[in-house]
Protein backbone atom coordinates (compact mmCIF):
# COMPACT_ATOMS: atom_id res chain seq x y z
CA UNK A 1 0.00 0.00 0.00
CA UNK A 2 1.50 3.51 -1.10
CA UNK A 3 2.32 6.13 1.53
CA UNK A 4 1.51 9.59 2.10
CA UNK A 5 4.35 12.08 0.41
CA UNK A 6 3.31 14.41 4.08
CA UNK A 7 1.63 14.77 6.80
CA UNK A 8 -1.72 16.64 7.11
CA UNK A 9 -3.49 18.01 10.44
CA UNK A 10 -6.99 19.15 11.45
CA UNK A 11 -6.65 22.57 12.59
CA UNK A 12 -10.61 23.65 13.05
CA UNK A 13 -13.71 22.41 12.97
CA UNK A 14 -17.00 23.36 13.69
CA UNK A 15 -20.92 21.84 13.70
CA UNK A 16 -24.19 23.79 13.59
CA UNK A 17 -26.67 23.20 15.76
CA UNK A 18 -28.77 19.58 14.69
CA UNK A 19 -32.04 20.19 14.28
CA UNK A 20 -35.42 21.33 12.82
CA UNK A 21 -34.60 25.23 11.02
CA UNK A 22 -37.28 26.45 8.88
CA UNK A 23 -35.76 30.18 8.59
CA UNK A 24 -32.03 28.63 7.39
CA UNK A 25 -31.44 27.63 3.81
CA UNK A 26 -29.04 24.71 3.04
CA UNK A 27 -26.31 27.22 1.95
CA UNK A 28 -27.04 29.08 5.50
CA UNK A 29 -26.11 26.15 7.27
CA UNK A 30 -23.32 25.50 5.04
CA UNK A 31 -21.96 28.72 5.32
CA UNK A 32 -22.35 29.18 9.34
CA UNK A 33 -20.45 25.57 9.45
CA UNK A 34 -17.35 26.46 6.87
CA UNK A 35 -17.08 30.01 8.69
CA UNK A 36 -17.04 28.59 12.57
CA UNK A 37 -14.38 26.22 11.12
CA UNK A 38 -11.96 28.54 9.74
CA UNK A 39 -12.43 30.69 13.09
CA UNK A 40 -11.88 27.95 14.77
CA UNK A 41 -8.36 27.37 12.91
CA UNK A 42 -7.58 31.02 12.67
CA UNK A 43 -7.60 30.44 8.91
CA UNK A 44 -8.56 33.62 6.73
CA UNK A 45 -11.05 32.88 3.98
CA UNK A 46 -8.33 34.04 0.95
CA UNK A 47 -5.99 31.76 2.97
CA UNK A 48 -8.26 28.65 1.90
CA UNK A 49 -6.57 27.24 -1.38
CA UNK A 50 -9.56 24.23 -1.86
CA UNK A 51 -12.75 23.68 -0.81
CA UNK A 52 -14.47 20.29 -0.49
CA UNK A 53 -18.14 19.43 -0.07
CA UNK A 54 -20.27 17.14 1.02
CA UNK A 55 -24.00 16.85 0.34
CA UNK A 56 -26.04 14.00 -0.43
CA UNK A 57 -29.81 14.22 -1.12
CA UNK A 58 -30.26 17.39 -1.78
CA UNK A 59 -30.59 17.46 -5.53
CA UNK A 60 -33.47 15.24 -4.95
CA UNK A 61 -35.33 17.31 -2.41
CA UNK A 62 -34.64 21.00 -4.23
CA UNK A 63 -33.40 20.04 -7.99
CA UNK A 64 -30.41 21.53 -7.32
CA UNK A 65 -28.55 18.09 -8.63
CA UNK A 66 -25.24 19.91 -9.89
CA UNK A 67 -23.14 22.64 -8.58
CA UNK A 68 -24.15 22.38 -4.83
CA UNK A 69 -20.96 23.28 -3.37
CA UNK A 70 -20.61 25.59 -5.62
CA UNK A 71 -23.85 27.19 -4.65
CA UNK A 72 -23.51 26.77 -1.33
CA UNK A 73 -19.50 28.42 -1.23
CA UNK A 74 -20.45 31.42 -3.63
CA UNK A 75 -22.68 32.75 -0.51
CA UNK A 76 -19.47 31.57 1.97
CA UNK A 77 -17.37 34.58 -0.03
CA UNK A 78 -15.24 30.79 -0.93
CA UNK A 79 -16.38 31.40 -5.10
CA UNK A 80 -13.05 31.12 -7.29
CA UNK A 81 -11.25 28.34 -5.27
CA UNK A 82 -11.54 24.92 -6.49
CA UNK A 83 -14.62 23.31 -4.99
CA UNK A 84 -15.58 19.08 -5.41
CA UNK A 85 -18.55 17.74 -4.75
CA UNK A 86 -18.69 14.84 -2.95
CA UNK A 87 -22.31 12.74 -3.02
CA UNK A 88 -21.56 9.79 -0.62
CA UNK A 89 -25.13 9.20 0.90
CA UNK A 90 -24.57 9.69 5.00
CA UNK A 91 -20.78 8.97 3.78
CA UNK A 92 -20.77 12.75 2.13
CA UNK A 93 -18.86 14.65 4.29
CA UNK A 94 -16.41 11.82 5.10
CA UNK A 95 -15.53 11.37 1.76
CA UNK A 96 -15.01 14.95 1.45
CA UNK A 97 -12.41 15.21 4.11
CA UNK A 98 -10.85 12.41 2.74
CA UNK A 99 -10.55 14.07 -0.19
CA UNK A 100 -9.10 17.70 1.31
CA UNK A 101 -6.94 14.89 3.37
CA UNK A 102 -5.49 13.75 0.29
CA UNK A 103 -4.74 17.08 -1.34
CA UNK A 104 -3.09 18.44 1.52
CA UNK A 105 -0.66 15.07 1.51
CA UNK A 106 -0.18 15.08 -1.54
CA UNK A 107 1.70 18.40 -1.33
CA UNK A 108 -1.12 20.10 -3.93
CA UNK A 109 -2.08 22.41 -1.16
CA UNK A 110 -1.36 23.73 2.42
CA UNK A 111 -4.82 24.66 3.67
CA UNK A 112 -8.39 22.96 2.51
CA UNK A 113 -12.00 23.47 3.77
CA UNK A 114 -13.94 20.50 3.91
CA UNK A 115 -17.83 21.11 4.59
CA UNK A 116 -21.16 19.28 4.63
CA UNK A 117 -24.15 20.08 5.09
CA UNK A 118 -27.98 19.06 4.83
CA UNK A 119 -31.11 20.18 4.84
CA UNK A 120 -33.82 17.09 5.46
CA UNK A 121 -37.00 19.28 6.87
CA UNK A 122 -38.05 20.33 3.43
CA UNK A 123 -41.76 20.59 5.07
CA UNK A 124 -42.36 16.84 2.50
CA UNK A 125 -41.45 13.79 4.85
CA UNK A 126 -42.42 11.07 1.94
CA UNK A 127 -39.94 13.40 -0.32
CA UNK A 128 -37.04 13.02 2.06
CA UNK A 129 -37.77 9.51 3.01
CA UNK A 130 -37.86 8.77 -1.20
CA UNK A 131 -34.26 10.95 -1.31
CA UNK A 132 -33.00 8.94 1.55
CA UNK A 133 -34.14 5.54 -0.07
CA UNK A 134 -31.77 6.79 -3.43
CA UNK A 135 -29.10 5.44 -1.09
CA UNK A 136 -29.47 2.22 -2.31
CA UNK A 137 -29.41 -0.20 -5.68
CA UNK A 138 -32.64 1.57 -6.87
CA UNK A 139 -33.79 -0.80 -9.82
CA UNK A 140 -33.36 -3.86 -7.40
CA UNK A 141 -33.62 -3.07 -3.77
CA UNK A 142 -34.82 -0.24 -3.86
CA UNK A 143 -38.14 -0.10 -5.75
CA UNK A 144 -38.87 -3.86 -3.98
CA UNK A 145 -39.96 -2.75 -0.79
CA UNK A 146 -36.66 -1.18 0.91
CA UNK A 147 -37.18 0.56 4.41
CA UNK A 148 -33.83 1.25 5.45
CA UNK A 149 -35.17 0.57 9.51
CA UNK A 150 -36.22 -2.60 8.03
CA UNK A 151 -33.17 -3.20 6.80
CA UNK A 152 -31.87 -2.61 10.04
CA UNK A 153 -33.83 -4.58 11.74
CA UNK A 154 -33.37 -8.18 9.67
CA UNK A 155 -29.34 -7.17 10.41
CA UNK A 156 -30.42 -6.67 14.23
CA UNK A 157 -33.12 -9.94 14.63
CA UNK A 158 -29.92 -12.02 12.74
CA UNK A 159 -27.77 -10.88 15.68
CA UNK A 160 -29.67 -12.24 18.38
CA UNK A 161 -30.19 -15.17 16.39
CA UNK A 162 -26.22 -15.84 16.26
CA UNK A 163 -25.28 -14.33 19.76
CA UNK A 164 -28.43 -14.42 21.99
CA UNK A 165 -28.27 -10.21 22.00
CA UNK A 166 -31.49 -9.20 23.40
CA UNK A 167 -33.84 -6.39 22.82
CA UNK A 168 -32.71 -4.45 26.14
CA UNK A 169 -29.06 -4.93 25.16
CA UNK A 170 -29.91 -2.68 22.09
CA UNK A 171 -32.23 -0.49 24.23
CA UNK A 172 -28.91 -0.33 26.52
CA UNK A 173 -27.03 1.38 23.20
CA UNK A 174 -30.15 3.72 23.00
CA UNK A 175 -30.10 5.03 26.88
CA UNK A 176 -25.99 5.38 26.78
CA UNK A 177 -26.03 7.50 23.73
CA UNK A 178 -28.93 10.10 24.70
CA UNK A 179 -27.17 10.32 27.76
CA UNK A 180 -23.90 11.38 26.11
CA UNK A 181 -26.20 13.65 23.64
CA UNK A 182 -28.08 15.68 27.01
CA UNK A 183 -24.69 16.71 27.50
CA UNK A 184 -24.31 18.02 24.31
CA UNK A 185 -25.53 21.82 23.66
CA UNK A 186 -25.37 20.75 19.67
CA UNK A 187 -27.55 17.86 19.82
CA UNK A 188 -30.93 17.61 18.33
CA UNK A 189 -32.72 15.49 20.73
CA UNK A 190 -31.07 16.29 24.61
CA UNK A 191 -33.05 14.21 26.39
CA UNK A 192 -32.15 10.95 28.77
CA UNK A 193 -34.06 7.89 28.32
CA UNK A 194 -34.79 4.93 30.46
CA UNK A 195 -34.63 1.21 28.61
CA UNK A 196 -38.44 0.84 29.48
CA UNK A 197 -39.07 4.28 27.39
CA UNK A 198 -36.83 2.91 24.87
CA UNK A 199 -38.79 -0.02 24.25
CA UNK A 200 -42.24 1.41 24.62
CA UNK A 201 -41.68 3.90 22.14
CA UNK A 202 -43.52 2.61 18.80
CA UNK A 203 -41.84 -0.58 17.18
CA UNK A 204 -40.79 0.47 13.87
CA UNK A 205 -39.56 -2.62 12.40
CA UNK A 206 -39.07 -5.24 15.60
CA UNK A 207 -36.62 -4.86 17.31
CA UNK A 208 -36.16 -1.18 16.37
CA UNK A 209 -38.62 1.12 18.13
CA UNK A 210 -38.75 4.78 17.03
CA UNK A 211 -36.28 6.15 19.78
CA UNK A 212 -33.60 3.82 18.61
CA UNK A 213 -33.75 5.48 15.52
CA UNK A 214 -31.53 8.59 14.24
CA UNK A 215 -34.32 11.50 13.38
CA UNK A 216 -34.15 13.31 9.57
CA UNK A 217 -32.48 16.83 10.68
CA UNK A 218 -30.73 19.81 9.50
CA UNK A 219 -27.22 20.72 9.91
CA UNK A 220 -23.45 21.39 8.59
CA UNK A 221 -20.16 20.80 9.93
CA UNK A 222 -16.70 21.64 8.49
CA UNK A 223 -12.94 21.06 9.28
CA UNK A 224 -9.71 23.02 8.08
CA UNK A 225 -7.56 20.63 7.20
CA UNK A 226 -2.91 21.33 6.66
CA UNK A 227 -0.01 20.63 6.37
CA UNK A 228 1.94 19.58 9.45
CA UNK A 229 4.88 21.66 7.97
CA UNK A 230 2.83 24.58 7.98
CA UNK A 231 -0.02 23.99 11.38
CA UNK A 232 1.97 25.53 13.88
CA UNK A 233 1.20 28.89 12.14
CA UNK A 234 -2.45 28.41 13.08
CA UNK A 235 -2.42 26.87 16.77
CA UNK A 236 -0.05 24.77 18.78
CA UNK A 237 -2.16 22.00 18.94
CA UNK A 238 -3.19 20.48 15.42
CA UNK A 239 -4.30 16.97 14.88
CA UNK A 240 -2.91 14.80 13.32
CA UNK A 241 -4.83 12.91 10.48
CA UNK A 242 -3.09 9.55 10.91
CA UNK A 243 -5.23 7.83 8.27
CA UNK A 244 -8.41 7.86 6.40
CA UNK A 245 -9.38 4.09 5.31
CA UNK A 246 -12.16 3.83 2.48
CA UNK A 247 -14.17 0.89 0.97
CA UNK A 248 -17.35 -0.28 -0.88
CA UNK A 249 -19.67 -3.03 0.10
CA UNK A 250 -21.68 -5.22 -2.71
CA UNK A 251 -20.76 -8.57 -2.46
CA UNK A 252 -22.24 -10.00 0.87
CA UNK A 253 -24.69 -11.15 -1.35
CA UNK A 254 -23.41 -13.76 -3.23
CA UNK A 255 -21.46 -16.74 -2.71
CA UNK A 256 -22.72 -16.56 0.46
CA UNK A 257 -21.04 -18.86 2.16
CA UNK A 258 -17.41 -17.34 1.85
CA UNK A 259 -16.26 -15.55 4.53
CA UNK A 260 -15.55 -11.85 2.93
CA UNK A 261 -14.95 -8.90 5.09
CA UNK A 262 -17.18 -6.33 5.28
CA UNK A 263 -16.90 -2.97 4.00
CA UNK A 264 -16.46 -1.36 7.48
CA UNK A 265 -13.60 -4.30 7.71
CA UNK A 266 -11.82 -2.66 4.65
CA UNK A 267 -12.13 0.34 5.61
CA UNK A 268 -10.65 -0.37 9.22
CA UNK A 269 -7.99 -2.18 8.08
CA UNK A 270 -6.62 0.20 5.48
CA UNK A 271 -7.05 3.18 7.79
CA UNK A 272 -4.98 0.60 10.58
CA UNK A 273 -2.61 -0.18 8.00
CA UNK A 274 -1.59 3.24 6.71
CA UNK A 275 -1.28 4.56 10.15
CA UNK A 276 0.37 1.68 12.14
CA UNK A 277 -2.59 2.23 14.55
CA UNK A 278 -4.29 -0.86 16.16
CA UNK A 279 -7.90 -1.13 17.67
CA UNK A 280 -5.98 -1.39 21.35
CA UNK A 281 -4.58 2.01 21.09
CA UNK A 282 -7.41 3.79 20.46
CA UNK A 283 -9.45 5.93 22.82
CA UNK A 284 -12.67 6.83 21.69
CA UNK A 285 -15.36 5.99 18.54
CA UNK A 286 -17.72 7.96 17.21
CA UNK A 287 -19.36 5.03 14.78
CA UNK A 288 -22.68 5.37 12.02
CA UNK A 289 -25.05 3.87 14.35
CA UNK A 290 -27.92 5.06 11.96
CA UNK A 291 -30.15 2.53 14.49
CA UNK A 292 -29.43 1.83 17.99
CA UNK A 293 -28.43 -2.18 17.24
CA UNK A 294 -26.18 -1.19 14.69
CA UNK A 295 -23.34 -0.13 17.31
CA UNK A 296 -22.82 -3.66 18.33
CA UNK A 297 -22.14 -4.72 14.86
CA UNK A 298 -19.71 -2.20 13.83
CA UNK A 299 -18.06 -2.27 17.24
CA UNK A 300 -17.21 -5.86 16.51
CA UNK A 301 -16.28 -5.19 12.81
CA UNK A 302 -14.08 -2.45 14.20
CA UNK A 303 -11.82 -4.87 15.81
CA UNK A 304 -12.77 -3.59 19.19
CA UNK A 305 -13.68 -7.23 20.23
CA UNK A 306 -14.91 -10.63 18.92
CA UNK A 307 -17.69 -11.61 17.45
CA UNK A 308 -20.91 -11.25 19.77
CA UNK A 309 -18.92 -9.82 22.51
CA UNK A 310 -20.01 -5.62 21.63
CA UNK A 311 -23.29 -6.08 24.23
CA UNK A 312 -20.97 -7.53 26.95
CA UNK A 313 -18.68 -4.43 26.74
CA UNK A 314 -21.85 -2.02 26.90
CA UNK A 315 -22.99 -4.01 29.93
CA UNK A 316 -19.37 -3.77 31.77
CA UNK A 317 -20.13 0.34 30.81
CA UNK A 318 -16.74 0.29 28.98
CA UNK A 319 -18.33 1.79 26.27
CA UNK A 320 -19.49 4.83 28.40
CA UNK A 321 -17.79 8.06 28.56
CA UNK A 322 -16.06 6.92 31.76
CA UNK A 323 -15.15 3.98 30.04
CA UNK A 324 -12.08 1.99 28.28
CA UNK A 325 -12.92 2.86 24.48
CA UNK A 326 -16.04 5.52 25.18
CA UNK A 327 -18.51 5.00 21.90
CA UNK A 328 -20.30 7.97 20.63
CA UNK A 329 -19.66 10.70 23.08
CA UNK A 330 -21.40 13.23 20.88
CA UNK A 331 -24.49 11.60 21.63
CA UNK A 332 -24.47 9.05 18.51
CA UNK A 333 -26.84 9.45 15.26
CA UNK A 334 -29.82 8.59 17.47
CA UNK A 335 -29.63 11.83 20.06
CA UNK A 336 -26.63 14.17 17.91
CA UNK A 337 -29.37 13.99 14.97
CA UNK A 338 -28.35 12.87 11.29
CA UNK A 339 -28.34 15.55 8.65
CA UNK A 340 -26.94 13.06 6.36
CA UNK A 341 -24.33 14.85 4.59
CA UNK A 342 -23.06 16.59 7.75
CA UNK A 343 -22.57 13.37 10.05
CA UNK A 344 -19.11 12.62 9.20
CA UNK A 345 -17.93 15.97 9.50
CA UNK A 346 -20.06 15.96 13.15
CA UNK A 347 -18.28 12.92 13.78
CA UNK A 348 -14.88 14.54 13.11
CA UNK A 349 -15.79 17.68 15.13
CA UNK A 350 -16.56 15.31 17.89
CA UNK A 351 -13.73 13.16 18.33
CA UNK A 352 -11.21 15.81 17.16
CA UNK A 353 -12.66 18.04 20.25
CA UNK A 354 -12.08 14.95 22.30
CA UNK A 355 -8.47 15.25 21.45
CA UNK A 356 -8.27 18.62 21.97
CA UNK A 357 -10.23 18.49 25.37
CA UNK A 358 -12.76 20.86 24.98
CA UNK A 359 -16.05 19.00 25.20
CA UNK A 360 -17.22 20.16 28.61
CA UNK A 361 -19.30 17.61 30.50
CA UNK A 362 -18.51 15.17 28.06
CA UNK A 363 -15.05 15.21 27.90
CA UNK A 364 -13.19 11.96 27.95
CA UNK A 365 -10.06 11.79 30.23
CA UNK A 366 -7.25 12.51 28.18
CA UNK A 367 -7.46 10.97 24.73
CA UNK A 368 -4.84 10.67 22.22
CA UNK A 369 -6.33 8.50 19.90
CA UNK A 370 -9.91 8.88 17.78
CA UNK A 371 -11.24 6.78 15.50
CA UNK A 372 -14.69 7.79 13.42
CA UNK A 373 -16.21 5.15 11.63
CA UNK A 374 -19.48 7.08 9.02
CA UNK A 375 -21.10 4.69 6.25
CA UNK A 376 -23.52 5.38 3.81
CA UNK A 377 -26.08 2.86 1.63
CA UNK A 378 -27.04 0.15 1.20
CA UNK A 379 -25.80 -2.39 -1.78
CA UNK A 380 -25.81 -5.98 -2.15
CA UNK A 381 -26.24 -6.59 1.84
CA UNK A 382 -23.29 -4.29 2.98
CA UNK A 383 -23.20 -0.54 3.23
CA UNK A 384 -22.22 1.42 0.14
CA UNK A 385 -19.67 3.43 1.23
CA UNK A 386 -17.20 3.47 4.30
CA UNK A 387 -15.14 5.71 5.79
CA UNK A 388 -12.72 5.22 9.04
CA UNK A 389 -10.79 8.18 9.93
CA UNK A 390 -8.05 7.88 12.73
CA UNK A 391 -6.82 10.92 14.23
CA UNK A 392 -3.82 11.39 16.56
CA UNK A 393 -3.04 14.03 19.27
CA UNK B 1 -53.03 -14.47 -17.61
CA UNK B 2 -54.48 -12.04 -20.41
CA UNK B 3 -52.96 -8.58 -20.34
CA UNK B 4 -49.07 -8.46 -19.31
CA UNK B 5 -48.90 -7.13 -15.98
CA UNK B 6 -47.08 -3.86 -15.48
CA UNK B 7 -43.89 -4.79 -13.15
CA UNK B 8 -42.17 -3.30 -10.48
CA UNK B 9 -38.47 -4.06 -12.09
CA UNK B 10 -37.11 -4.65 -15.10
CA UNK B 11 -35.05 -7.79 -16.12
CA UNK B 12 -34.60 -9.29 -12.39
CA UNK B 13 -37.36 -11.71 -12.66
CA UNK B 14 -39.66 -13.86 -15.21
CA UNK B 15 -43.10 -13.51 -14.55
CA UNK B 16 -45.28 -17.01 -14.74
CA UNK B 17 -46.31 -17.54 -18.23
CA UNK B 18 -48.12 -20.89 -19.53
CA UNK B 19 -45.73 -23.89 -18.92
CA UNK B 20 -43.23 -21.55 -17.46
CA UNK B 21 -43.63 -21.34 -13.69
CA UNK B 22 -41.35 -18.07 -13.78
CA UNK B 23 -38.26 -17.33 -12.07
CA UNK B 24 -35.27 -15.11 -10.65
CA UNK B 25 -33.02 -14.08 -13.34
CA UNK B 26 -29.22 -14.78 -12.49
CA UNK B 27 -26.01 -15.43 -14.20
CA UNK B 28 -23.91 -18.08 -13.61
CA UNK B 29 -19.59 -17.81 -13.89
CA UNK B 30 -18.55 -20.79 -16.57
CA UNK B 31 -15.17 -20.68 -14.85
CA UNK B 32 -15.79 -20.41 -11.05
CA UNK B 33 -19.43 -21.24 -10.90
CA UNK B 34 -20.16 -18.58 -8.28
CA UNK B 35 -24.05 -17.29 -9.03
CA UNK B 36 -24.71 -13.47 -9.58
CA UNK B 37 -28.21 -11.81 -8.80
CA UNK B 38 -29.29 -9.62 -10.54
CA UNK B 39 -27.66 -11.61 -13.81
CA UNK B 40 -24.04 -9.60 -14.51
CA UNK B 41 -21.96 -9.27 -17.74
CA UNK B 42 -18.93 -10.36 -15.55
CA UNK B 43 -18.08 -12.74 -12.34
CA UNK B 44 -17.80 -10.49 -9.43
CA UNK B 45 -16.12 -13.09 -7.77
CA UNK B 46 -13.30 -14.45 -10.11
CA UNK B 47 -13.64 -11.29 -12.85
CA UNK B 48 -14.59 -13.23 -15.56
CA UNK B 49 -15.84 -11.57 -18.58
CA UNK B 50 -16.29 -14.15 -21.25
CA UNK B 51 -18.27 -17.22 -19.77
CA UNK B 52 -20.93 -15.92 -17.76
CA UNK B 53 -24.44 -17.27 -18.57
CA UNK B 54 -27.71 -16.33 -17.85
CA UNK B 55 -29.19 -18.82 -15.23
CA UNK B 56 -32.25 -19.28 -13.36
CA UNK B 57 -32.22 -19.31 -9.36
CA UNK B 58 -33.42 -22.01 -7.37
CA UNK B 59 -37.22 -21.49 -5.96
CA UNK B 60 -36.25 -22.55 -2.38
CA UNK B 61 -34.71 -21.52 0.22
CA UNK B 62 -33.93 -20.48 4.19
CA UNK B 63 -34.82 -17.34 5.53
CA UNK B 64 -31.67 -15.73 6.58
CA UNK B 65 -33.78 -12.99 8.35
CA UNK B 66 -36.88 -10.69 8.28
CA UNK B 67 -38.54 -7.79 9.57
CA UNK B 68 -42.12 -6.54 10.51
CA UNK B 69 -42.02 -3.01 9.14
CA UNK B 70 -44.92 -0.51 10.50
CA UNK B 71 -44.10 1.99 8.33
CA UNK B 72 -43.94 1.49 4.62
CA UNK B 73 -42.70 3.36 1.72
CA UNK B 74 -44.69 4.63 -1.29
CA UNK B 75 -46.56 2.16 -3.25
CA UNK B 76 -46.40 0.04 0.12
CA UNK B 77 -49.43 -0.78 2.84
CA UNK B 78 -47.96 -1.14 6.15
CA UNK B 79 -47.45 -2.94 8.43
CA UNK B 80 -45.70 -4.93 5.38
CA UNK B 81 -43.39 -8.44 5.70
CA UNK B 82 -39.56 -7.72 3.94
CA UNK B 83 -36.72 -10.77 4.19
CA UNK B 84 -33.57 -12.38 3.05
CA UNK B 85 -33.76 -15.79 1.83
CA UNK B 86 -30.74 -17.54 1.12
CA UNK B 87 -31.08 -19.73 -2.02
CA UNK B 88 -29.18 -22.66 -2.70
CA UNK B 89 -26.48 -21.09 -5.65
CA UNK B 90 -25.20 -19.42 -2.78
CA UNK B 91 -27.18 -16.01 -3.35
CA UNK B 92 -28.76 -13.91 -0.69
CA UNK B 93 -32.27 -12.29 -1.98
CA UNK B 94 -33.71 -9.42 -0.78
CA UNK B 95 -37.88 -9.52 -1.34
CA UNK B 96 -41.42 -8.90 0.22
CA UNK B 97 -42.35 -12.12 2.25
CA UNK B 98 -45.53 -12.84 1.78
CA UNK B 99 -48.17 -15.60 2.59
CA UNK B 100 -48.27 -14.50 6.51
CA UNK B 101 -49.61 -12.64 9.02
CA UNK B 102 -47.56 -9.30 9.87
CA UNK B 103 -46.58 -11.02 13.46
CA UNK B 104 -42.94 -11.66 14.67
CA UNK B 105 -44.01 -15.39 15.54
CA UNK B 106 -45.27 -16.00 12.14
CA UNK B 107 -41.56 -16.05 10.64
CA UNK B 108 -38.36 -18.18 12.03
CA UNK B 109 -34.97 -17.89 11.30
CA UNK B 110 -33.69 -20.37 9.11
CA UNK B 111 -37.16 -22.35 7.82
CA UNK B 112 -37.96 -23.09 4.59
CA UNK B 113 -39.28 -20.47 1.82
CA UNK B 114 -40.61 -20.71 -1.45
CA UNK B 115 -40.63 -18.11 -4.18
CA UNK B 116 -44.25 -16.42 -5.65
CA UNK B 117 -45.38 -14.40 -8.13
CA UNK B 118 -47.68 -11.66 -7.46
CA UNK B 119 -48.68 -7.88 -6.80
CA UNK B 120 -46.11 -6.69 -4.94
CA UNK B 121 -46.60 -2.84 -4.67
CA UNK B 122 -48.70 -0.02 -6.14
CA UNK B 123 -48.17 2.52 -8.40
CA UNK B 124 -49.39 6.16 -8.28
CA UNK B 125 -51.99 5.53 -10.25
CA UNK B 126 -52.90 2.55 -7.82
CA UNK B 127 -52.45 0.00 -10.26
CA UNK B 128 -50.52 -3.19 -9.04
CA UNK B 129 -46.63 -3.71 -9.60
CA UNK B 130 -45.85 -7.14 -10.13
CA UNK B 131 -42.87 -8.80 -9.02
CA UNK B 132 -41.31 -11.71 -6.81
CA UNK B 133 -42.18 -12.78 -3.19
CA UNK B 134 -41.15 -15.45 -0.89
CA UNK B 135 -43.35 -17.40 1.40
CA UNK B 136 -42.98 -20.14 3.73
CA UNK B 137 -42.72 -23.09 1.83
CA UNK B 138 -45.73 -25.70 1.22
CA UNK B 139 -45.68 -28.48 3.93
CA UNK B 140 -43.27 -26.05 6.07
CA UNK B 141 -44.14 -25.34 9.73
CA UNK B 142 -45.42 -21.48 9.92
CA UNK B 143 -47.15 -21.48 6.44
CA UNK B 144 -50.46 -19.75 7.11
CA UNK B 145 -53.47 -18.90 4.86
Amino acid sequence: MGRLAREACIIGTSMTHFGKFPDKRLRDLAREAAWAAMDDAGVHPKQVQAVYCGNAVEGLLSGQEDVRGQVAMRDAGLAGKPIVNTANACASSSTALREAWLAVASGLYDVVLAVGFEKLFVGDTGLTTRALASCTDVAVEGNLGVFFPGMYAMDAKRYMHETGCTREQFAKVCVKNHKNGALNPKAQVRREVTVEEVLASKTVADPITLYMCSPIGDGGAAAVVCADRVARRFRIDPIHIAAIGMASGGYQDMAIDEVKPTATQMAAAEAFDISGIGPEDVDLVELHGAFSPAEFMYFEQLGFCGPGEAPRYLEDGETEITGRIPVNTSGGLESKGHPVGATGLAMVHEVTGQLWGRCGERQVLDPKVGLVHNGGGLIGGDAAVMCVHIFRK
Amino acid sequence: METEPKKIAEGLFRLPENDDPGGLIGSRCGACNAVSFPRRSLCPCCLERENVAETRLGREGTLYSFSINQMAPAGFTAPYVTGKVDLPEKVRVFAVITGVEPDESALSIGQAMELVFGPVAMDESGEPLWGYMFRPAAGAPGRGR
